[in-house]
Formats: structure tokens, sequence, C-alpha cells
């Protein structure tokens, strides 16, 4: 059931929708309610596809299984139409299954879109009102556009185990502009060391690292709030801080801890980027912006 | 009457909305954002009653996360307006008399287009 829903809401999902889901990404500057909108229907796609492909590969396993086993049992019973209509429809049982696992698959949208990115959008409309635009630059691309920032490393150095290459691509970006006029960015960059090396027998073996970071920026007016307290006297755990002639700015960086291109990326921890400095914040009495 | 609710994640704003109902939990008087024609109860209210992980509407789970980062992890929570009611009073909030242009922007369109229960 849960399949034919999910084949009935891909259907349903608009042109640019189905389009995002081909790119694995969209670049554009649209309201919260419009983003919310947008995405709505592709979570419920990609969430009713989560659970229709897990029963799917049970079903494929166990008829492979079955068809296995059966190469050993029907010769014996010597019925040669039961033999040919058995592999006939397990044949195109197995030939239907494996399509649509691999349409489901190729469908896939990245679980960072449903798990953080749509309700981290509900959480900024209440923040952001509803005309101010919010600028997203997604790209979870599965063939990667990977932009090259480091030669291949000198590989004379004895304690080189391997050449270095090291990549990094943004993979989300999200900047808009709060009702209090405080500006906030954030972007999702995947750093990728990939090390190729030849062993003894002289086979060449590549690894790749990922480390994936979100760099936080939030610039409060100066009009509206001041600092509460010495710029030297501010946690570390805040970032940076920079207090310039017409804003402050907190620009912190967090390590994601769960790695892999496919990991969900810490939620809580960028609203605390946010949060965090609002603490130590005080605003300007009667002031009207 | 206008909404008794408050707009806002990081920062607290008087919703400038007219009131349509009643939260028949805590009384309020409600625009169709903080209740939907369908509810009893307004959203900040089924965020308070559940755990954040339980609750599947995005939007409920927004309040829920506000309500968890003001009450458990001591957010001092800014209030841009006029007037705070009782409701908020276990939020430790420091309010300043501010007058934001753009609260207007939160009421420019029809809420059923946002929520629809």
């Amino acid at each position: 059931m849960t399949l034919i829903k999910t084949l009935k809401l891909y259907r349903q999902l608009s042109g640019p929708q189905k389009q995002f889901i081909a790119n694995s990404g969209i670049q554009s500057k649209m309201s919260a309610r419009q983003w919310i909108r947008f995405f709505e229907p592709l979570c419920e796609f990609d969430e009713n596809s989560d659970q229709a492909r897990k029963p799917l590969w049970t079903i494929l396993i166990a008829s492979g299984i079955l068809v296995f086993l059966s190469f050993f049992i029907l010769p014996t019973l010597g019925n040669t139409y039961a033999t040919t209509m058995f592999y006939s429809v397990m044949g195109t049982f197995l030939l239907i299954c494996g399509v649509l696992l691999k349409r489901l698959h190729k469908n896939d949208i990245n679980n960072n879109i449903r798990e953080v990115l749509y309700p981290l959008l509900h959480v900024l409309s209440l923040e952001v009102g509803n005309k101010k635009p919010i600028m997203l630059n997604i790209n979870f691309a599965k063939k990667m556009h990977k932009k090259e920032i480091m030669p291949a490393a000198d590989n004379n150095s004895v304690l080189k185990k391997g050449n270095d290459v090291y990549y990094e691509y943004e993979v989300l970006e999200l900047s808009s502009t709060f009702l209090d006029q405080t500006k906030l960015t954030w972007k999702v960059v995947d750093k990728i060391r990939k090390r190729t090396r030849t062993n003894a027998r002289g086979k060449t073996k590549t690894k790749v690292k990922l480390k994936r970071k979100v760099y936080t920026e939030v610039s409060f007016n100066k009009a509206l709030y001041s600092l509460n307290r010495n710029e030297h006297e501010l946690p570390s755990s805040l970032g940076k801080v920079k207090v310039g002639e017409n804003k402050i700015t907190f620009r912190s960086v967090l390590k994601q801890t769960e790695l892999g291109k496919t990991a969900t990326i810490d939620r809580a921890d960028m609203l605390s980027a946010v949060e965090g400095p609002y603490q130590y914040l005080t605003c300007k009495q009667g002031v009207a912006i | 009457m206008i909404c008794q609710a408050k707009r806002g994640f990081f920062t607290l704003y008087d919703c400038p909305k007219e009131s349509a109902q009643q939260c028949d939990d805590c009384g309020r008087k409600l625009c169709l954002e903080h209740q939907p024609k369908s509810n009893h109860f307004c959203l900040e209210c089924v965020a308070k009653k559940k755990n954040t992980d339980e609750i599947k509407d995005p939007l409920v789970q927004s309040y829920s996360i506000r309500d968890t980062m003001m009450k458990d992890k001591e957010y001092k929570p800014i209030y841009l307006g006029k007037s705070i009611s009782e409701y908020y009073s276990s939020y430790d909030i420091r309010a300043f008399d501010v007058e934001l242009a753009s609260i207007a922007d939160m009421a420019d369109s029809p809420d059923e287009l946002f929520y629809d229960s």
C-alpha cells in the first residue's frame, strides 16, 4: 500500500519539485511559507518512499533465495510445465521489484531535507515573517561537483602515506533577515580528503574521508542591540565576535559528529548557534526600526 | 481584539492578527494561525503537552522546541512588544519597548494558507 501511495505522491509533484529530486538541489529565494509549501509534498513523498523501500528489499531477497532453492527442488519433481511457470512468474516478479527499487532509489531525497531543513523552515517562519525572503542553495547532488581546493600533495615526503587531494563543496546555504533585522547565514560544507596509495603488490587503493562543518553567521543591528558585556568576556563557544560600525557579528563553526554524506545535520546545534549570541545582547529602549 | 499569542522564536513579538477563537485550555483569544478553526486547543498548548519527538506537525514542533529552549535551557528571550500576558510567566523574559516597522510583514496573507488542520 505504501508503495502505491509513494508512486501516487510522486505523480502529484509539480514540475519544479520533480526537478528538485532530479538535481538533488535547488537555488532560489522565496518566503518561508512558499518554501514550506514547496517542501511539504516532497517530505511526504520521501517518508513514504523510505518506508516502501524496506519491505521491497526483504521481498526481493526472499524471492531470490526461493529461486535459488528451486534450482535444486524443481528438477526432482519432473514437471516441466510447473517449472516453466514458476520461473516465468518469479522472473517477472523479480524484474518488477528491481525496477521499482531502482526508481525509488533514483528519486530518493536526502534525509536532511525532511529531518533538518523542513523543521528549520518552520522555526524560521516564526522569526522571519511572511514577506521576507529566505535564500536557499541546496546541493545534495549524488554525483558531487567537487571543487579542488588543494593540488595533489608532494609524494616525495617520507611521512606521506599516499597522495592526498582535498575537496570542499557546499551542501546547503541558507540566508535570511529576521523581523528585528538580524541577518542569519548558515552554510553546511563537506570537506573531503581523497587519499590514493599504491601498496606493495602494486594495487592502487583510494580512501575517502568526509568531514561536515556548519558555519553560522549572525549579524545584529547596532541600532537595536548592544552587547551586555565586554567583547573579551564573551564565552569562546560563541565563536568570533566582531563589533562593527553598524552591526555586531558572531561567526561560529560546528563540527558534525555524525559523519557521512547521508548523515543528518544536528538541527539543535544549528539553533543553539543563533540562540547563544542573543543571550549576550541587550535592547535599546524606545527604538523604532 | 488582537491575538494574545506571541510570535517569534529567538525573540518574541505581539501577533498583529485579529483573534477569532478561544483556547479551551489557556482561555486566550487567538487568531486562526495560533488556533486553527477545527482545534479546541491552541498550538502552543498542544506543544506544551507533548514531547518534541512525539509531535508530527512541524509548526507545533517549532513551538515545542521554543518552549523547551526557554524553560529547560533557561534561554532568556528578548521581548519586543507592548503587552506580555501571564501565559508566558514561566519564561524568563527580557522585555524592551521597541517598535518594529516590519511587524506588519506577519499578517499579509490569510491564515488558512499557512496552516491546514
